[in-house]
C-alpha cells in the first residue's frame, strides 16, 4: 500500500470519527476512537433489531398468506399450487 | 424454515444503509404485505410498538404516513411519498421521520424485491440520507430508544460488519 493510499484510509477514518489525529512537528500520530465503534454498534444493533423483529412477524404473516387458500397440503403439494399461486399473482388484486 | 438473519450493512462515512433479509415466500406475497394496509400494520415494528396507519397509498404519486407508539405512550411519526411502485419489484420512496427538530431530513428509500429459487424472496432496501451527518443523526435517535447492550450481541454485529 502506498503512503497516499494510507493517508486516504486514515482521513476517511477521521472523518468518520473513527479515529483522532494528532500532529507533532512533521508526525502524525493517529489513535483510535472506540467510543465512536460503540455508538455504531449500539445504534446498528438496535437499528437490526427493530427491523429482525419486523420481518419475523412478517415471516408469521408470509405463512398465513401462503395458507390462506385452504387447509394446509402436504409440502410438495404446497409447493406446487404456490407456483401456480405465483403465476395468478402477477398482478396483485388491490392494485 | 432455517432461521433467516436481517443484516445491516452501514460503513463509516458514508450517507447510506442497506437491509437484507430473505423470506420463505414469493416475491408477490412479500410485496403484498409491503402495499396492503391491512398487511402493513401487521408487521412493520416491534411488537410491543401499537401501529397507527394514517394513510398507505402504495402506487406511483401516492404516499403514506404512519404513528409508532411505545408502550409509555411515546409517539414517533413517519411520512414520505411513493416515487415509483412497480408491482412485485420495487417500490421507491421518500422518508422521513416527523420526530426531528428540524424538517426536511428526508432519505431515500429503494425496496427491492428479488426472486430466489424455490419460491423464496430476496428483500434489499437501500436508504440514502442527505448527509452523513443525518445518517449518524439516527444513530442518536436510535440510542435514545434506549438500547440493551450486550456483549453476545456485540459480538455478532461486529461479524456481520466484518463479513458484510
Amino acid at each position: 500500500m502506498s503512503q497516499q493510499a494510507i493517508s486516504k484510509h486514515l482521513a476517511y477514518l477521521e472523518r468518520a470519527r473513527l479515529i483522532k489525529k494528532r500532529r507533532e512537528g512533521r508526525q502524525h500520530f493517529c489513535s483510535l476512537n472506540p467510543g465512536a465503534i460503540r455508538e455504531v454498534a449500539i445504534w446498528a444493533e438496535s437499528y437490526r433489531r427493530f427491523w429482525e423483529e419486523s420481518y419475523e412477524r412478517l415471516d408469521a404473516l408470509l405463512e398465513e398468506m401462503k395458507n390462506q387458500d385452504g387447509p394446509r397440503a402436504p409440502r410438495g403439494l404446497r409447493k406446487m399450487k404456490e407456483r401456480e399461486r405465483t403465476k395468478a399473482q402477477r398482478r396483485p388484486k388491490h392494485l | 424454515m432455517k432461521t433467516k438473519k436481517t443484516v445491516i450493512k452501514a460503513e463509516p462515512g458514508k450517507q447510506e444503509v442497506f437491509i437484507t433479509r430473505e423470506f420463505d415466500a414469493p416475491r408477490e406475497l412479500v410485496f403484498r404485505a409491503h402495499t396492503d394496509p391491512k398487511l402493513f400494520v401487521r408487521w412493520l415494528g416491534p411488537r410491543e410498538y401499537t401501529m397507527k396507519l394514517e394513510r398507505l397509498d402504495a402506487k406511483t404519486g401516492g404516499s403514506y404516513r404512519y404513528i409508532s407508539r411505545d408502550k409509555d405512550g411515546n409517539e414517533f411519526a413517519f411520512r414520505g411519498v411513493c416515487h415509483e411502485v412497480v408491482p412485485s419489484e420495487r417500490i421507491i420512496q421518500t422518508f422521513e421521520f416527523e420526530g426531528l427538530p428540524e424538517k426536511g431530513h428526508v432519505a431515500l428509500e429503494t425496496t427491492r424485491f428479488e426472486s430466489l429459487g424455490g419460491g423464496g424472496t430476496r428483500l434489499i432496501v437501500q436508504s440514502v440520507f442527505q448527509s452523513v451527518v443525518d445518517r449518524d443523526g439516527m444513530i442518536e435517535a436510535g440510542m435514545e430508544r434506549g438500547v440493551h447492550e450486550s456483549h453476545e450481541r456485540l459480538n455478532e454485529l461486529l461479524e456481520e460488519l466484518q463479513t458484510s
